[in-house]
């Protein structure tokens, strides 16, 4: 792909996920049903949620490229695994934002220990040791590579990791604060809206991940141009 | 070079000043409620949730902008220097 | 197959005849397991808990913390008398490196955990439970798994220039489960609860050390490759 037609993806991807977003907004605040037992603070639900999707989907795209990119070596595929986690990194960043706000208000307590919320918190964690790693590589090949483990490592170990808080509780019995297991079944409005909002976030992530993998390409094609021609300035 | 260029970022940002702003009716109905002063704290959680997700997502837009800018301005030059 | 096993062989006992002779990381690793064991004893009000009902999770993160210290300078050592490059070019294959450092790094782990049991038997008076011959499985499986986890990642913290400041960052989101069954299953070990009850923890266990082992020797060739 040519830099313009990174860029155009971009364009389009965005302006796309901004009407998504527009609807969304408009469906959040003046169309979509109270909640019945947890009032306007489920609102929040609609940002949680798709945030929560785009960040399981940006660590796959993660691993999967990661994996790809040790097995190929094409430098996009490093382009387009780095992309994916900074995405991921900042929606695991609203998702962690906006969980615990809504939690603060409808469970009473910002965090609890329940499987979903540890998961989640941990992934962000490997997503951080996942840049830390590449900035901090004293060699940026042997960085791109150790990325790459890193990010096919968290996907082989993540759904362990799941399983394991999944079953903690009940080795360890608790007082649980309230079963999020057992959520309201969804109204057909509130689906609607959550639909709208998958959409919204997806095409906005992938926006930027364009965007994002443009900024990669662009370096490259300096990094080329000041290899070629050394005194061009 | 440090003119203001419209973005995508900044139509964002525009979409999301007029959804924040076309909402003041939603709070206005409280008043007719019930409850004056506890039932405006769900309101608030709500606006704040959603303030900081697109806070994050322009602060995102914003980096990759500035770090784009940093290499279209000059990055050979830059490196030389 | 046989050679492999030599040559693993091989390094792993370079590196524990080097371990013996200079003593560095025993030295350092069993120093801090018994540190932290008396900042523990000032850190917890004994008042107002028991002790032992906290041995498990004591344990486990004395475990961790010295283990991590001793494992995060797998290859520092090799790095920094450039011994490592005569490693990389030798006929031994890279996950065979891997593997004798994985091995090396359990035997030191394994001692540092008797260090702990004793330091905190003697400091606490921690009752162990009435099945020594579990506990060391438990202990074994989950060490393992530690230790395939941490071997790879202290080679990745090895080549960055924040070292082993990076260690903990990367490897305690991923060793969430060691953590899990390994207080769930010594804790009910220490409380000399049927086997029945251990069992299940322990296959889990087992499971993320089948998984890491794999993952690492699989991977490490990426993370040393020239």
């Amino acid at each position: 792909m040519s830099l313009a037609r990174i860029r155009w993806m971009a364009t389009v991807l965005g302006v796309l996920g901004v009407a998504g977003v527009l609807v969304l907004h408009w469906l959040v605040f003046f169309w979509v049903g109270t909640e019945r037992t947890m009032g306007i603070v489920q609102r929040i639900f609609y940002v949680h949620v798709p945030s929560a999707w785009v960040t399981f989907l940006a660590f796959g795209i993660t691993a999967l490229c990661g994996a790809a990119y040790l097995w190929l070596r094409d430098e996009r595929l490093d382009w387009a695994a780095q992309s994916a986690a900074e995405g991921g990194l900042i929606f695991g960043a609203i998702m962690l934002t906006s969980g615990p706000l809504w939690a603060a208000y409808a469970w009473g307590t910002p965090w609890t220990w329940e499987p979903r919320l540890t998961l989640t918190l941990l992934m962000w964690f490997v997503f951080v040791g996942y840049f830390l790693v590449r900035a901090s590589a004293e060699d940026r090949q042997a960085g791109k590579r150790m990325a790459a483990v890193i990010g096919v490592l968290g996907a082989l170990l993540i759904p362990l990791v799941h399983v394991s808080v999944l079953w903690f509780p009940s080795l360890h019995p608790q007082p649980v604060v309230l079963n999020v297991e057992e959520g309201p079944t969804l109204d057909a409005d509130m689906l609607v809206t959550l639909m709208i909002g998958l959409l919204a976030f997806t095409l906005i992530f992938f926006s930027v991940f364009f965007l994002r993998y443009g900024l990669e390409h662009l370096r490259y094609q300096r990094a080329l141009e000041t290899r070629g021609q050394p005194r061009a300035a | 070079m440090h003119m203001f260029r419209p973005r995508p970022a900044i139509v964002l940002l525009a979409a999301l000043a007029a959804s924040l702003a076309s909402s003041p009716p939603l709070v206005a109905q409280v008043g007719t409620e019930v409850l004056a002063q506890q039932s405006l704290r769900p309101y608030w959680y709500v606006f704040i949730a959603y303030a900081l997700a697109w806070l994050l997502l322009l602060g995102w837009m914003f980096s990759i902008g500035r770090r784009m800018r940093g290499l279209d301005g000059g990055g050979a030059g830059n490196r030389d220097a | 197959m046989t050679v492999y096993l030599r040559q693993v062989a091989a390094i792993v006992r370079k590196d524990l005849l080097l371990e013996v002779r200079t003593g560095e990381r025993l030295a350092a690793m069993g120093a801090l397991t018994v540190l932290v064991a008396v900042l523990f004893h000032f850190a917890i009000d004994q008042g107002l808990v028991r002790m032992q009902l906290l041995a498990a999770g004591l344990i486990w993160m004395t475990i961790l913390f010295g283990g991590m210290l001793g494992m995060g300078r797998t290859f520092e050592m090799e790095r920094e008398q450039g011994a490592i490059q005569g490693l990389l070019t030798s006929p031994v294959p890279l996950d065979g490196i891997y593997l004798a450092k994985v091995v090396s790094n359990f035997v030191l782990v394994t001692l540092i955990e008797v260090v702990a049991l004793a330091a905190y038997w003697l400091f606490f008076g921690f009752n162990y439970g009435n099945d020594p011959l579990l506990l060391a499985g438990v202990l074994g499986v989950a060490t393992l798994g530690f230790v395939a986890v941490t071997t790879l990642f202290s080679a990745i913290s090895a080549q960055t220039n924040m070292g082993q400041t990076l260690l903990p960052i990367l490897i305690f989101p991923l060793l969430v489960p060691v953590v899990i069954f390994g207080v769930t299953a010594t804790g009910r070990i220490f409380a000399s609860r049927p086997v029945q009850e251990v069992e299940g923890s322990l296959y889990l266990l087992a499971a993320f050390t089948v998984v890491a082992l794999t993952a690492g020797t699989i991977l490490f060739r990426y993370v040393v490759e020239e």
